[in-house]
């Protein structure tokens, strides 16, 4: 289980690493890519009920839009508040894909590896006590899918080196941050910054 | 042997498929669409996964000659016939919550509550069924990225049919949306049947003539 990242720390991921990290409402954490093309997976569960959690499919319903934009709520399930997105260099993140799995990764002609952030996700909500089948549809910062030669394939990682995403948390929550595999750097070299920011 | 039931407008049902057995659909009255949640039968935690679906068909849109995946990999349904050319394959389904929100009604009819009440003899809840595939509901992209629910192009006699491949549970929602295009703001009858894949379904007549 990797530590908790304390207020106002910085710490640099892998491809493959992840992190939970319990925010205050108001809290903010940011997502910055160090280099191009890398995607993240983010989810996260209110913290007084654990079952509630982050839906990209009721957010997309209700706010009319399957791209984040600034000042967009995101919900849980049952629409309660849940996240804000408080800042970002660019809207090209998915909202509709399902956490990666060691099948896509192989589908798709990805590194023979065994984590994948569905493992990741697992491996987090376990300490909450909570199953696999609790892992929501993460956001999907940086990672886009769309038409590949007239067909549906995931699309290069839209991250340039230095572009971010920031969320406020809306109420106390437990995020958690996984650098996907797929179409990533070889692991090894950190990709991504992760910050927990007080709130403003 | 096979089964049959007439689906009211907004009622569900679970549905046990055996391997290599055929589960078709029929639309009764015209444009109605289901929404479904698939699981392998003899293992619940292996399910249908939309992502793995979409990518290993190279399609956003399901269509005929398609194949169902689960999150495992595997194929759960083929596709045999869709007589209709569009069909959505997606991270949950209507439901209370979100028609509150869009709509300003509480405790509406909703595809949630039907599937998490078909699930629930079989231990399954509410996290289990969020995993839809949605034959006959029309999606119209927007420039940004988005799409919106649209009007749906099925008619009375159109169906999906599957081929199970590995023994499966099926959950279905005849949808009660009747605030959105999603059923043409009237929710209609639908019409299940599972049998041998040599078995001839019953056709649009037979299914009136017993309704």
């Amino acid at each position: 289980m990797p530590e908790q990242l304390a207020p106002g720390a910085t710490v640099e991921l892998a491809p493959g690493e992840w992190r939970a990290v319990a925010l205050a409402p108001g809290e903010r954490l940011r997502v910055e890519a160090l280099v191009a093309a890398q995607t993240v997976e983010l989810i996260a569960h209110r913290r007084d009920d654990p079952r509630q959690r982050l839906s990209t499919t009721l957010t997309g319903l209700v706010e009319y839009a399957h791209q984040p934009h600034v000042g967009m709520p995101l919900w849980t399930q049952d629409h309660q508040p849940l996240l804000r997105v408080a800042d970002q260099s660019h809207e090209r993140h998915d909202m509709q894909l399902e956490a990666c799995t060691p099948f896509v990764n192989c589908e798709l002609g990805g590194h023979d590896v065994d984590y994948s952030c569905a493992a990741n996700f697992a491996a987090a909500l376990a300490e909450l006590g909570l199953g696999p089948k609790w892992i929501p549809y993460p956001l999907g910062i940086f990672r886009a899918a769309g038409e590949v030669d007239g067909g549906f394939a995931l699309l290069p990682g839209t991250a340039a080196r230095g572009d971010f995403l920031e969320v406020a948390a809306e109420t106390a929550l437990t995020a958690v941050v996984s650098l996907c595999p797929l179409r990533g750097a070889p692991p090894g070299a950190p990709t991504i910054a992760l910050t927990r920011k007080e709130a403003q | 042997v096979s089964s049959a039931e007439l689906l009211a407008p907004r009622a569900y049902c679970a549905l046990e498929i055996a391997a290599g057995d055929v589960f078709r659909l029929t639309v009764v009255d015209g444009q109605q669409v289901p929404d479904f949640v698939f699981f392998n039968l003899d293992d619940l935690g292996e399910r249908l996964s939309p992502t793995a679906t979409q990518l290993a068909n190279g399609a956003f849109v399901i269509r005929k000659g398609h194949t169902l995946y689960s999150d495992r990999g595997r194929g759960l349904l083929a596709i045999r016939e869709c007589t209709v050319d569009e069909g959505v394959i997606v991270g949950g389904s209507c439901s209370a919550p979100a028609n509150y929100a869009r709509f300003g009604i509480p405790d509406t009819p909703n595809c949630r509550t039907n599937l998490i009440a078909a699930g629930a003899p079989y231990g399954l809840e509410e996290p289990d069924i969020g995993h839809i595939y949605c034959p006959f509901m029309t999606i119209v992209p927007r420039p940004d990225g988005s799409w919106v629910i649209d009007l749906p192009k099925c008619e009375a006699g159109d169906y999906v049919e599957l081929e199970a491949l590995l023994p499966t549970l099926a959950l279905v929602s005849n949808c009660p949306q009747e605030r959105a295009p999603t059923n043409a703001y009237n929710p209609s009858r639908l019409h299940t049947w599972v049998g041998g894949r040599d078995e001839a379904p019953p056709s649009l007549e037979e299914i009136l003539a017993d309704a």
